[in-house]
């Protein structure tokens, strides 16, 4: 039986449905607690009453079930693998982008020459003539390493930074992959503490994942770009006997693809959290 | 929506809290609740049939369609 009472508190009159008196209510205007007085009078509600925005007991009932799906998600091994590999790249992903902004700034301001015997790996072209010998970057000098002899005429060239030429684009080409990195596990660990909190299904989880996939899609041609440009500006002063050199623009198309399919399961997902919202709501 | 949810009449009009339906149609009360609230999107014929019977009504008692 409905009955009728005013708040000790706001004097607001409320109306409890299946509380008695000496239970505990909690006030819909102004949220205080409060218990069910002797006084409360049966409500008649024959008559348009309005209905509370919030009961405490139902409010209780969802938050325990949401409390143990949490506690059901956090004691799986794999979900407890996730938030350690997650954490990780994130902290040392912070340490990391610290580290190199204060060495850059450091660097530039001291000149010191700790960048100095980098090897850059560029996306330069290499065309040999057929009367050079089988190691032309060798002979030449320019690099040390064998792998990145080239047998089929053209592949990534390396390019070792010479003495006095500070290689600010190494420090950026470290910053940009850090700053992908580390967009796409900021959404990550967004989405699994929500999985955590029992509401896989959201659309900021959808959202989220969106953010993900265009992360990644963007990756390819920002990064490609960049690339692109490192090695033009790089390209005169490689050196390389018998052979004839240029720049190649990849846009890492396998990247633009996966990228693409995160989007397509973001809307999917969205879908999803539509339906399971028009689920709950179905009685 | 104009269709409105009159289970609070019923419920008053048969003297029975929202708790004693709950355990008798077998649906929890926050699934009630939001059905009572009006904020229901659907309701299962099965459900429909299981509150008609507890509550002796019929489904036109329960559910009104008001012109907006």
């Amino acid at each position: 039986m409905a009955l009728k009472f005013k708040c000790k508190h706001c004097g607001e009159e409320l109306i409890v449905y299946y509380l008695k008196i000496g239970e505990q209510a909690q006030c819909t205007n102004c949220n205080k607690k409060g218990t069910v007085p002797e006084t409360a009078e049966f409500a008649d509600l024959t008559k348009p009453v309005p209905l509370p925005r919030t009961n405490p007991l139902i409010e209780q009932d969802e938050e325990r079930r949401k409390e143990s799906l949490r506690e059901e998600i956090i004691r799986k091994p794999s979900v407890r693998v996730v938030k350690f590999a997650l954490d990780t790249v994130w902290y040392v992903g912070i340490v990391f982008i610290t580290f190199i902004t204060l060495g850059w700034l450091v660097g530039g301001v001291i000149d010191a020459g700790f960048f100095s015997d980098k090897v850059l790996e560029l996306p330069i072209i290499i065309r040999y003539h057929e009367s050079t010998s089988p190691n032309p970057l060798e002979d030449a000098g320019v690099v040390d390493r064998e792998d990145s002899i080239v047998l089929l005429g053209h592949s990534d060239g390396f390019y070792q930074v010479s003495e006095g030429k500070w290689p600010w684009s190494v420090v950026v080409d470290m910053i940009l992959s850090a700053m992908f990195v580390m967009g796409a596990t900021y959404f990550l660990r967004k989405i699994f503490r929500s999985i955590v909190k029992g509401r896989p299904f959201s659309k900021q989880n959808s959202e989220d994942i969106r953010k993900v996939g265009y992360i990644i899609a963007l990756w390819g041609p920002v990064y490609g770009t960049f690339n692109f440009l490192q090695g033009a500006y790089y390209l005169p002063f490689v050196r390389l006997a018998n052979a004839e050199v240029g720049v190649e623009l990849n846009w890492y198309p396998k990247l633009i693809i996966v990228g693409m399919v995160i989007i397509a399961i973001s809307h999917l997902f969205e879908l999803a959290s539509r339906i399971q919202r028009e689920n709950e709501l179905t009685i | 929506m104009p269709i409105i949810v009159n289970l609070d009449v019923m419920l008053a009009k048969r003297k029975m809290s929202l708790t004693e339906l709950s355990e008798k149609v077998d649906i929890t009360i926050a699934n009630l609740s939001v059905l009572k609230k009006n904020h229901a999107k659907a309701i299962r014929f099965s459900t429909l049939d299981s509150i008609c019977k507890v509550l002796d009504c019929q489904p036109g008692d329960i559910l009104e369609y008001v012109d907006d």
